[in-house]
């Protein structure tokens, strides 16, 4: 018996031992977790918590309402990929299929819930004793954005359920069943945030290190456009005037402020799109070279290593007048078929490459290496606007970083033209606002005595040549509800022959045509998925008229 | 049955000695194989009969028990003349009144009636005699009763006494030991001397005697399983020549479902899974459990198959529920082999084999796709792509650099290439030490030329060595000692764009893109045009490289102790196993240099514009570590009181499983068992788990996952009679088992403590007139307190039976799964509250109801050994319940399906003309539809197809049935065996053309019998079929010649003189031929390929030598 005592000693030592220990083995507290306490309790976390609110602000790319795609899906251009913006040209986008844009509305609410979320916990934020202002100028940030996310999602759908606190079906029950607001309430509760955000933030940063960040500035510009939206026929069916006069006297504080800030227009077009951080960007963001899958990589020619994947429509194209000021299919406005891109508006050159067009040190040839697969033609113009010359594509050499503007100076002048000549006429203001552009592209003043009719008609259409490919035009067709007309109907691109040496004969295809329904396709439709959700639980939620 | 002229007495006349040798092993062998599983003593005797002779009594008493009677059929004639009248008598007693006074003497061995002279009991030549004694044990080390001792070469027998001991006096020092019993496998001992032996029998494989090992090593007669559980053999794994382990299991096992995705070198394992799919979860895989613990590095597929005892995979609850928290899926579990007591058995085996694709996509020809090429546009509206001129060229090969028409199979792929596979082992001990040693090495090639001739001089290859050692020592009486000892070391050297990335640039590169080489000798790039695609090879030989080096080595150490002084059948167990495993990746890529070459047709100025430049080498290095341990300690209790039998087990556990990137992962809990049965056939059991897992909120952290099972043994029911049915068993299972992963692999760091709420670093955003990102904060996860683990109600009955002695077996299963606490993104928090990663919930439940079954026979025809096993199983599972929101379109909805449906549309036919499409609703692709495209059904008939007209559609190559099929015979020193495998049930998604559909396009002229859509050019115009659709979605299912054997043992006499035991070689073959439904043969059936190939997996033809000393 003796013998064995050991091994029963040993048996008993492992049992106790496995099952004697005070601290559960399984107790594992996962450090490297992060709580609210964490983030917000050190102001520069939260700080770094409100860099992530600018994510969705919108660029140039293809996503969401980004320029590229939005510029494809109305006239200015046609996108060669067959995604996308083709559901928009042919008229086939519905509830359960229109993306990209039906990205906007998940992803300025995930925006929105980050910004709720900062607020709700904003007084765990403590102060930066070296920075007094730095706690305010966060809570200035959050206001502002999700303000601007408010706005993107009025812009696209009107009437929409609005998120002023971080809801969740497990602490707020059938709390989290919202209406969509209307359009009233919309745009109050967006001014709110923006009245609010101007009493904590600058007017301009001082700080270079803060570019890109909120200011009051950005927000009376943003307010400006909130208010020019909100005044436009889409939502203001009876031209209730007032509300273009409120966009008058916002747009023109906006234009002042700017301007009292050193914003100024670049004396030349091109820089503007091409110099990092300008003065004339009012909000801007980095969008780096352009190459490596950048801008200049997905719009150039594929002879020059880019991937085509952009064209700009002849609609525009012709839309620009001769160097005198003059429509191309005026009379006498000295334009020859034969020599199309000759004498024209010089914001042309800095926006569109054409066939023939002389672009790093070479011409551009649809009849060689420029030409675009077979398999998705283009409409043979490229971007021009954004595009570096120096930057080698093949090794992605030569380039410098670009801004990419989501306000800028020349906008509100034209927000204010527009504001003004629809509440009091085409008086002087207008014309200044509308000639200060004009003069900077090196184009003729417009000419005196115009109706107020025919104001408009200029100031559109100085709004669609200047601030082409910005992201503008696809929102502003459908705030003057004419989406109907330019947007319903066949977009064409161009072919030339050569015949002979000296005379080219241009030809004009048709590339695509485009289908919009009025009855429904000015305002997007709430995605088909957000509705199943819904259905039987939220009965006050709707889709949008027409879907 | 009688053998005359039986040459028992053993005359020394050297003639007639190796005929009688191989006259005794024949009739052994026979004897021993017709009477497996025959209950021995049993007979009853009638025999009435005045003066008859010995002779012709023996002969009716044969004939009546069944029992052989060998003898001497000259000296018998001596016998006296006798009356006898037996009326209903045992064997025995109706013997001993036979052989009254007679010369003769008798006994019963092994099914045989053996009459000897009376005294001339043994004949000893030259050597010195002996006594010796000793012990006949069965594999869990318990003395065997009943077993037969013979002295080989004479009449000497003995049977084992209750305690499996045996004593025999007087034999030769150098005579050799025949130990038989039934259900087990004879074994030849030669005592060299020895007088205290200790001879292990090995049950045979599906006999009633099997060893069965379940869970936490336990092990059990295969008579008292009431779980269900099947188990494969080393045997029949090595039968088929693969690198990896997993894709031998495929068709061998009821229950178990492989499928081989890919063919990469050292990257080509199966996924398996058992019963199916039994949630739609994220985690579907089984445990995977070595030598009964659960291991950190469960890449059983990569242990070599020479050091493999047995796989099982425990299925039911029953199996399952000891592993609690971990078991819901199944369990895989791997035993290696340890050393039985005996002779030391030096093994050596050696595989050469070469590996061809089963399967390669066929190409288009330049001129064929061009002119299809040119078919599309003019169906399109588009001016033709290529001019009459162009195609010409493509096909007179005039101009090979502008109008190129490359083979990238065949100028990248070898046709065949070399896998080989060596190991060595040595098994072997006695009483007190068992050790079993082996190493072994395997050595895969690549696919692709030129692997070997790259710039960097780096060969493309996978290497592995595995190393073993598995020993067991007797340190007392009541202590035994296991000490066991693995490594495995892999290489793995690969292009730096991986094998997977070369090989979709040679499927997606045309022919006619671009040549090899520029005029120039530059790689080319294809025409400006052409797709983004690099040049293959150039891919290949000068992007760079990868070398993956992955060790392993585990070890474990166990110790046992009877405890029966404290009470008898008690005994301790306590065991510890690490593992350190860890894997080291080296990579240098760069970019090479290729140009688009062009040649102006009308000036012939040549351009070349570059497409990538040389970049230089850039160094890439990761390594990641792995520590795990785990230990249990157990008490264990076995006891017999008469006729019933109690055995318990309490079992204490944890693992921990500390990464390099990640916090540990930990596991504790307890495991009990209770196993009750009466006379060996009634079996009751309960096996309960109480596992805990760190993935859950303190206080929710433990589960218990009870298991109840029962067993009947009919057939061994004293009135029990059936001729026909030897064997008759019932047993069943109910219980509970869980999952505690929500993420299929195992090392992932997702998705752990998802109750924990969590903010990360993340993103950001540049400001600053100088672009800088400061960085930024995410919610990276707002946890659930609720979470749970995914819980598995599991019920089964199972049927076994034997028919004719058990030359055929069948076994049958009958299980259904109920899946509850599914975890899964709930898809009704409306978006706009801006919670993009809800917390996870346990909400879904699916139910998964199956069968499967097996056949199994083994016959004898005179000379020829003849087997054949068929299982076949069937699962179907559906989704119950899913957290789905409320849909505008019922048909949408998931829930009511099985696992793996997507939305898609359902195609009816093709246009035929104009009229049909203006009649039909309005289909919104891009691109005009034309005659020739494919017609969806309009769903929700609102005269538009669109989204809303999706409906669900089975698309994944998931088979609802799996079956194999093997047969084969033995004839002298000749094997040969073929295993057929295959899945019904599978889907797959191809729209895909290839040159021998050419015929089947759609065109006005074969309308009637295409069965191809019109081809398109543009991208818009193509979008109308290439939306997922029905029309495309082909059965997989699939019959393959998995598997052939042939082999050949030479003949003893010659190998005797070369002291060599055992020479076996042998030719075998995998994937041999496919059958299958899909109308290409461009791809294996069972690579999910949805249209996107895959590194083809591998037609090996191998040869092959074993060896034993």
């Amino acid at each position: 018996m003796k013998k064995y005592i050991y091994s029963i000693v040993i048996t008993a030592f492992m049992i106790t031992l496995s099952v004697s220990c005070k601290k559960s083995f399984l107790d594992q507290v996962p450090s490297d977790y992060i709580n609210e306490n964490e983030v917000f309790g050190n102001i520069n976390n939260a700080e770094l918590f409100v860099n992530n609110f600018y994510t969705y602000i919108g660029s140039w790319n293809y996503g969401t309402g980004d320029s590229y795609v939005t510029s494809a899906m109305t006239d200015e251009s046609k996108q060669r990929w067959s995604n996308g913006a083709v559901l928009f040209n042919t008229g086939s986008w519905n509830p359960s299929n229109f993306s990209p844009l039906s990205l906007d509305w998940t992803n300025a609410y995930e925006k929105i819930r980050a910004i709720n979320t900062f607020l709700a916990n904003y007084s765990l934020v403590p102060e930066d004793p070296n920075d007094p202002s730095k706690k305010t100028r966060l809570k200035g940030e959050a206001l502002m954005l999700r303000a601007y996310y408010h706005f993107i999602l009025y812009r696209g759908w009107g009437k929409i359920p609005l998120m002023i606190a971080p809801l969740a079906p497990a602490t707020d029950g059938d709390a989290v069943f919202l209406e969509r607001s209307d359009l009233t309430t919309v745009t109050a509760t967006i001014s709110k945030d923006l009245d609010e955000a101007m009493t904590l933030l600058p007017e301009k940063h001082s700080n270079n290190a803060y570019w890109g960040r909120a200011t009051k500035t950005i927000c009376m510009a943003i307010k400006s456009r909130l208010n020019l939206y909100y005044a436009s026929t889409l939502s203001n069916s009876n031209n209730d005037l007032a509300r273009w006069q409120n966009a008058s006297t916002l747009s023109k504080q906006a234009l002042d402020m700017a301007l009292a800030n050193g914003y100024t227009l670049l004396p030349k077009y091109a820089d503007v799109f091409l110099t990092y951080a300008n003065t004339e960007i009012i909000w801007g963001r980095n969008i780096g070279t352009g190459g490596g899958s950048g801008i200049d990589q997905v719009m150039q020619p594929l002879g020059y290593s880019g991937w085509s994947n952009s064209g700009p429509i002849q609609d525009l194209v012709d839309d620009y007048e001769m160097k005198t000021g003059v429509a191309i299919k005026a009379a006498g406005s000295g334009w020859d078929p034969k020599h199309p891109y000759k004498d024209r508006d010089p914001r042309f050159y800095a926006t569109i490459l054409h066939p023939g067009a002389k672009w790093k040190n070479r011409t551009i040839n649809i009849y060689g290496n420029d030409k675009d697969n077979a398999a998705e033609p283009g409409t043979n113009y490229w971007w021009k606007k954004y595009m570096t010359e120096g930057l080698t594509l093949s090794n992605n050499t030569g380039g410098s970083n670009k801004s990419f503007s989501l306000i800028r100076l020349a906008e509100l002048y034209l927000n204010y033209a527009e504001a003004q000549n629809e509440a009091i006429g085409p008086d002087a203001n207008v014309y200044g606002a509308i000639n200060a552009i004009r003069s900077r592209a090196g184009m003729p003043v417009i000419p005196a005595g115009l109706s107020q009719t025919q104001m408009r008609d200029v100031i559109r259409h100085e709004r669609r040549i200047e601030l082409v490919f910005e992201g503008h035009r696809f929102w502003d067709v459908r705030r003057w509800k004419i989406a109907e007309v330019v947007d319903n109907k066949p977009v064409f691109g161009v072919n030339y022959t050569i015949a002979g040496t000296t005379d080219t004969t241009f030809t004009y295809f048709q590339s695509q045509n485009r289908v919009f329904s009025a009855s429904k396709h000015y305002l997007m439709p709430v995605p088909q998925s957000e509705i199943d959700k819904l259905v039987g639980k939220n009965s006050g939620f709707t889709q949008t008229p027409g879907w | 049955m009688k053998f005359n002229n039986f040459k028992l007495y053993g005359y020394s006349y050297a003639k007639s000695k190796i005929l009688l040798t191989m006259k005794l092993t024949a009739i052994f062998l026979f004897t021993f194989l017709t009477s497996v599983g025959a209950t021995s003593f049993g007979q009853r005797i009638t025999l009435t009969e005045k003066n008859t002779t010995l002779e012709k009594a023996l002969t009716a008493i044969g004939d009546q028990s069944g029992y052989d009677v060998l003898y001497n059929s000259a000296k018998i004639k001596k016998a006296r003349v006798f009356n006898i009248n037996l009326r209903d008598v045992t064997l025995q007693e109706a013997l001993s009144k036979c052989f009254i006074d007679q010369p003769f003497s008798y006994s019963i061995e092994t099914n045989s009636i053996v009459v000897r002279d009376k005294g001339s009991s043994t004949i000893s030549a030259n050597s010195a005699n002996i006594d010796i004694r000793g012990k006949v044990i069965d594999e869990t080390s318990m003395g065997l009763p009943g077993a037969t001792v013979k002295v080989k070469g004479t009449s000497i027998a003995v049977v084992t006494d209750d305690d499996g001991k045996f004593a025999i006096k007087n034999v030769s020092e150098d005579a050799v030991l025949q130990v038989s019993f039934v259900s087990y496998v004879t074994q030849e001992v030669k005592l060299n001397g020895k007088s205290d032996l200790l001879i292990q029998l090995i049950a045979e494989s599906g006999s009633l005697e099997e060893v069965v090992v379940s869970a936490y090593g336990q092990t059990q007669k295969k008579a008292s399983v009431t779980a269900a559980i099947s188990t494969i053999t080393s045997k029949e794994l090595k039968q088929s020549p693969v690198a990896n382990l997993s894709n031998a299991l495929a068709g061998r096992l009821p229950g178990l479902t492989s499928i081989q995705a890919s063919g990469v070198p050292g990257g080509d394992a199966s996924t398996i899974y058992i019963r199916g799919i039994g949630t739609y979860g994220a985690n579907r895989s089984p445990l995977i459990v070595i030598d009964g613990l659960p291991r950190g590095d469960a890449n059983f597929g990569d242990i070599d198959v020479n050091e493999i005892a047995s796989i099982s995979i425990l299925k039911d609850a029953a199996a399952t529920s000891l592993y609690g928290i971990q078991g819901a899926n199944g369990v895989i579990l791997v035993t290696t082999r340890r050393g039985n007591v005996g002779k030391t058995n030096i093994s050596f085996n050696a595989n050469y084999g070469l590996q061809t694709p089963q399967r390669i996509p066929e190409k288009f020809s330049s001129v064929q796709q061009a002119t299809v090429d040119n078919m599309g546009a003019k169906n399109d509206g588009l001016a033709p792509v290529w001019t009459a001129k162009e195609v010409e060229l493509f096909g007179s090969q005039q101009d090979p650099y502008t109008y190129p028409d490359v083979n990238w199979y065949k100028e990248i792929f070898e046709k065949y290439t070399p896998q080989q596979q060596y190991n060595a082992n040595i098994s072997g001990g006695n009483e007190n030490v068992k050790y079993f040693v082996s190493l072994g090495y395997l050595n895969q090639g690549t696919l692709f030329k030129d692997a070997n001739e790259n710039k960097y001089d780096v060969k493309q290859k996978y290497d592995r060595y595995n190393f073993r050692s598995n020993i067991d020592i007797k340190a007392t009486e009541m202590l035994n000692i296991r000490v066991d000892l693995a490594s495995r070391l892999e290489n793995r050297t690969g292009p730096g764009p991986g094998y997977a990335s070369v090989f979709s640039y040679v499927n997606r590169i045309p022919n006619y893109t671009t040549p090899v080489y520029n005029p120039n000798g530059t790689y080319g790039a294809g025409r400006i045009t052409a797709n983004d695609i690099r040049n293959p090879l150039g891919a290949l030989k000068e992007s760079g490289y990868y070398d993956n080096y992955f060790n392993s080595t585990n070890g474990t150490i166990e110790a046992s102790h009877r405890l029966d002084f404290i009470t008898k059948g008690l005994s301790a167990k306590a065991l510890y196993s690490f593992e350190n495993y860890a894997e080291s990746n080296y990579a240098q890529n760069q970019q090479f240099d290729a140009f688009r070459y062009r040649k102006d047709p009308i000036t012939g100025v040549e351009t070349y514009t570059s497409f990538s430049q040389i970049s230089s080498l850039t160094r890439t290095y990761a390594t990641t570590s792995t520590r795990y341990f785990t230990y249990n300690v157990q008490l264990n209790y076995n006891r017999d009181f008469g006729k019933n039998n109690i055995t318990g087990l309490l079992l204490f556990n944890r693992n921990y499983n500390s990464r390099s990137n990640a916090l540990p992962s930990v596991y504790e809990g307890y495991v009990g068992r209770l196993a009750y049965n009466y006379d060996a056939k009634y079996f009751a059991e309960f096996n309960i788990g109480y596992n805990g897992s760190e993935n859950f909120p303190k206080g929710n952290r433990f589960g218990v996952f009870p298991a109840v099972s029962a067993g009947w043994l009919i057939s061994a029911e004293p009135w029990y009679n059936a001729k026909t049915v030897s064997l008759l068993k019932l047993r069943g299972s109910f219980g509970y088992v869980g999952n505690d992963k929500f993420t299929n692999d195992v090392n992932s760091v997702v998705d752990r403590w998802l109750f924990i709420s969590d903010y990360a670093r993340s993103g950001g955003f540049d400001f600053g007139t100088t672009p800088t990102n400061p960085g930024g904060y995410i919610s990276s996860r707002i946890g659930n307190p609720n979470i749970t683990w995914e819980r598995a109600q599991k019920m089964n009955i199972g049927l076994e039976a034997g028919f004719f002695k058990d030359q055929v077996r069948l076994e049958f299963d009958l299980f259904r799964d109920d899946r509850t606490n599914i975890l899964s993104a709930p898809l009704t928090i409306p978006s706009y509250l801006g919670i993009t990663n809800p917390p996870k919930i346990n909400i879904g439940r699916v139910i998964n109801k199956g069968f499967e079954t097996s056949l199994n026979f083994k016959t004898k025809l005179n000379e020829v050994n003849l087997f054949g096993y068929v299982n076949w199983t069937y699962n179907k599972n559906k989704i119950i319940e899913r957290d789905e929101p409320n849909l505008a379109y019922p048909y949408q909805s998931l829930t009511n399906l099985p696992v793996g449906y997507q939305l898609g549309y359902n195609a009816i036919g093709l246009f035929n003309n104009q009229a049909e499409i203006d009649a039909a609703p309005r289909q919104t692709f891009a691109g005009a539809v034309k005659p020739g495209d494919i017609r969806y059904t309009d769903m929700n008939n609102d005269g538009i197809i669109n989204e809303n007209d999706r409906v669900a559609l089975q698309n994944n190559n998931f088979p609802s049935n799996v079956f194999g099929v093997s047969m084969g015979a033995s004839f002298r020193g000749f094997d040969f065996s073929v295993l057929f495998q295959g899945t019904l049930g599978g889907k797959t998604y191809v729209p895909y053309l290839g040159p021998n559909r050419l015929g089947d396009i759609w065109t006005p002229e074969t309308a009637a019998t295409a069965t191809y859509p019109l081809v398109h050019y543009s991208l818009a115009g193509g979008l109308n079929n290439s939306q997922i659709n029905s029309f495309f979605i082909y059965s997989s299912d699939y019959l393959k010649l998995k598997n052939v054997e042939i082999g050949y043992n030479l003949s003893q006499s010659l190998l005797r003189k070369m002291k060599i035991n055992n020479l076996r070689v042998f030719f075998s073959g995998l994937n041999l031929l496919t059958w299958d439904k899909l109308p290409y043969e461009d791809f294996d059936p069972e690579q999910t390929a949805n249209g996107t190939a895959l590194y083809p997996t591998q037609k090996i033809y191998n040869v092959g030598l074993s060896m034993s000393f």
